[in-house]
């Protein structure tokens, strides 16, 4: 019984969080869309480079239910190109190809390591369906956003914890250390903080390498968005550090001859949890437009890998975009996940930091 | 009292403790505040030294030097040492951070706020096993045991070792703080103002527990207070501290009777008392305590005091020395030239 009130007592800050509709509305879809990741080949009708030649920037299709005012279920019209230079479409209203769930199509691998080629929807007869249309190459759209997604939202996460965890590290050695060691390393993390981050991106990416695997690349754009966020997060836990470093039970511990570094760990990191969760979420849009930013470049991610930013490069000529506007869905994607981030932030930020330390 | 009965477990000389001000601007001028200047005391086995005195007095910097958490400027402790053949190699201050850490554990601290001492986000086994698993390796089962038994010591119900401070009342996390610090079997316990911040029906609670712990361990306190009733119903001695120096020290019955500082005379006819009705102060405080950074030349007392002899008091620094036999081992010891004078 003791236990359950303590729990309770220990989850206002979520009770509070709760309150907000927008924000567990965003929470939702965050996680749906995190959690769809290892699904991705599942979801998506194509693997994301499938390409045909002959659906070169093909509409998104038109779902029909009524076929000559009879119900069939859901199927779409088969669309042909008539003018192959301009790319416009006509529907043949002929041909019909019905939806169904469970098809069979490209191989790929459930959770990265089963193999399958099941796929949630599709057409039961091997023609094509593509939902938000296809590309320049006549590669489905949809299925490349849903590709896209692995590392669109994990450079966030993974950029942010390695920025967080060179924070604690410098932070806090910085804070509960104090003195000449202090003053140094709070300069540097100044100068990082003044450089203009969209600049400091192309600086860094600029004095990398070209010829690198896939793989690499990920990890360096990582690294490199994670470098102004470290000295921003340094700097706070800094702060926070000194301030809680006089506390009565840092001196106790002190005294009863615990370590610096366990006592940063053990007595001052758990009293900025909840801050540290905020700036968690308050970041990670931040790092995802920064990828976005880059991508869009041609400067972070590039073929064959898929991310949300790289997707949106296409767009970059307005004539394409009057055009083929369904070449600009991407952005919607990416609009709605840093809305849901900052939407769930503010509300956390409410939650946790009623008096607004942040 | 017989005085070979009392062995020393602490022994302060002379400590001086100084902490830089910053003059502000581009001066480079050092400036100090002058938080110690020369205390020693006696602390001895299986008894406890009652430390008053206003706040500023450095009182609390008393009890954070002899642990080290402020780095002494000069002077020297002996700490849980034998009688015989003790050197400056054995001198407290001295010690390396790995010979600290080992001897430290000897002294443990109690601090003032409840609220404030245990780290709101650890559970209590965690919080009061800390001491022990940090001065050898501990198994879980071991610190749960250790953490039953302690909780069982100083009453608090032994299931209560997976909750978390908020959930416990002052007095409640006074106890939990005292089991905490009795954990490594230490030889002396700083306690700093452990009660006032307390209910006073809670206050005899715990000093009733302190002084049970000494009965059945042979623990010695150093016991700060500035409640001077609390101290007296403590304290075997007492040492009297007025602006970072001690100015009288004495078995606490003999001070209690027999007050000989103006300072602790002064604190003395404040302490109320039943049966005494409404006491009307004859001497009123008056005057401030000198600035800690421009220490007087003469007694810092000299401005308040009503018995200062003019050209002596604001001169020279009456030194401590003993001035009556009666008052535990090393007398009733007093720093005031009126009283010196009298006495000699």
């Amino acid at each position: 019984m003791r236990e359950v009130i303590s729990r309770i007592i220990h989850s206002i800050p979520y009770l509070k969080f709760k309150k907000q509709k927008w924000a567990v509305l965003s929470l939702f879809i965050l996680l749906t869309m995190y959690a769809a990741i290892p699904f991705e080949g599942f979801f998506s009708p194509f693997a994301p480079n499938t390409k045909f030649k002959t659906k070169s920037y093909h509409p998104p299709h038109v779902v029909h239910l009524f076929h000559e005012n009879r119900f069939i279920g859901p199927f779409v019209y088969e669309y042909e190109m008539v003018n192959p230079y301009f790319k416009t479409y006509q529907t043949d209203r002929s041909r019909i190809h019905r939806i169904k769930l469970f098809v069979k199509g490209d191989s790929y691998k459930l959770f990265f390591f089963i193999p399958s080629d099941i796929h949630l929807f599709g057409t039961d007869d091997g023609s094509q369906y593509f939902p938000l249309g296809t590309d320049r190459l006549g590669r489905d759209m949809f299925s490349r956003i849903i590709y896209g997604a692995k590392v669109s939202l994990s450079i966030g996460f993974v950029s942010i914890f390695m920025a967080l965890f060179g924070g604690i590290i410098v932070g806090g050695i910085s804070g509960y250390a104090g003195g000449f060691a202090d003053w140094i390393i709070m300069r540097v993390c100044e100068v990082i903080i003044l450089l203009p981050t969209f600049y400091f991106f192309l600086f860094l990416r600029s004095v990398l390498p070209s010829d690198i695997s896939p793989a690499q690349k990920f990890f360096y754009i990582t690294l490199i968005l994670a470098v102004p966020s470290w000295a921003g997060s340094a700097r706070g836990i800094r702060n926070w550090t000194l301030s809680l470093k006089h506390a009565d039970y840092v001196t106790s511990a002190r005294i009863s001859g615990v370590s610096p570094i366990v006592i940063i760990l053990r007595h001052i990191i758990p009293q900025i949890r909840n801050i540290l969760i905020l700036s968690i979420t308050l970041s990670i849009p931040g790092v995802i437009l920064g990828e976005a930013g880059l991508s869009f470049l041609n400067l972070g991610i590039t073929e064959p890998s898929v991310s949300w930013g790289m997707l949106m490069s296409a767009a970059m000529d307005i004539n394409i975009l009057i055009q083929y506007p369904w070449v600009l869905y991407p952005a919607f994607v990416i609009i709605i996940t840093v809305f849901c981030f900052f939407s769930l932030g503010y509300s956390l930020k409410s939650a946790f930091d009623p008096k607004g330390e942040v | 009292m017989q005085t070979n009965k009392y062995r020393k477990i602490l022994s302060a000389q002379n400590i001086v403790k100084r902490f830089p001000v910053k003059a502000g601007g581009f001066s480079s001028s050092a400036m100090y505040v002058h938080a110690l200047n020369s205390v020693s005391f006696d602390i001895y086995e299986n008894s406890t030294l009652g430390l008053v005195g206003e706040s500023g007095s450095g009182k609390t910097t008393t009890a954070r030097t002899i642990l080290r958490v402020h780095e002494p400027d000069s002077g020297r402790l002996f700490f849980n040492l034998p009688d015989e053949g003790v050197s400056d190699e054995h001198d407290f201050f001295k010690y390396d951070r790995t010979r600290l850490k080992k001897e430290r554990t000897g002294m443990q601290y109690i601090f003032q706020d409840p609220y404030l001492a245990l780290n709101p986000k650890m559970e209590i086994g965690d919080i009061i096993t800390e001491p022990a698993s940090s001065a050898k390796k501990m198994t879980r089962a071991e610190r749960e045991e250790l953490a039953k038994h302690l909780l069982d010591i100083v009453g608090i119900t032994s299931a209560s070792i997976s909750k978390f401070p908020h959930e416990f009342s002052g007095g409640q996390r006074q106890r939990i703080s005292i089991a905490r610090s009795i954990s490594v079997n230490p030889k002396l316990i700083i306690c700093d103002e452990p009660v006032s911040s307390l209910d006073v029906s809670i206050q005899s609670q715990i000093l009733n527990l302190l002084i049970e712990l000494q009965k059945e361990s042979g623990i010695s306190y150093l016991f700060i207070a500035h409640n001077l009733a609390v101290v007296f119903y403590m304290s075997d001695f007492v040492a009297v501290m007025y602006a970072g120096r001690i100015v009288e020290y004495s078995s606490s019955r003999e001070l209690y009777d027999n007050p000989l500082h103006p300072y602790t005379q002064l604190l003395r006819s404040v302490v109320p008392e039943i049966g005494k009705g409404k006491k009307i102060y004859d001497k009123k405080a008056q005057g401030e305590v000198p600035s800690l950074v421009n220490l007087p030349p003469g007694c810092p007392f000299y401005n308040r005091c009503v018995k200062r002899i003019e050209g002596t008091c604001d001169k020279i620094l009456p030194p401590l020395v003993k001035v009556s036999d009666n008052g535990g081992p090393s007398g009733h010891l007093c720093a005031c030239h009126a009283v010196q004078r009298i006495s000699l």
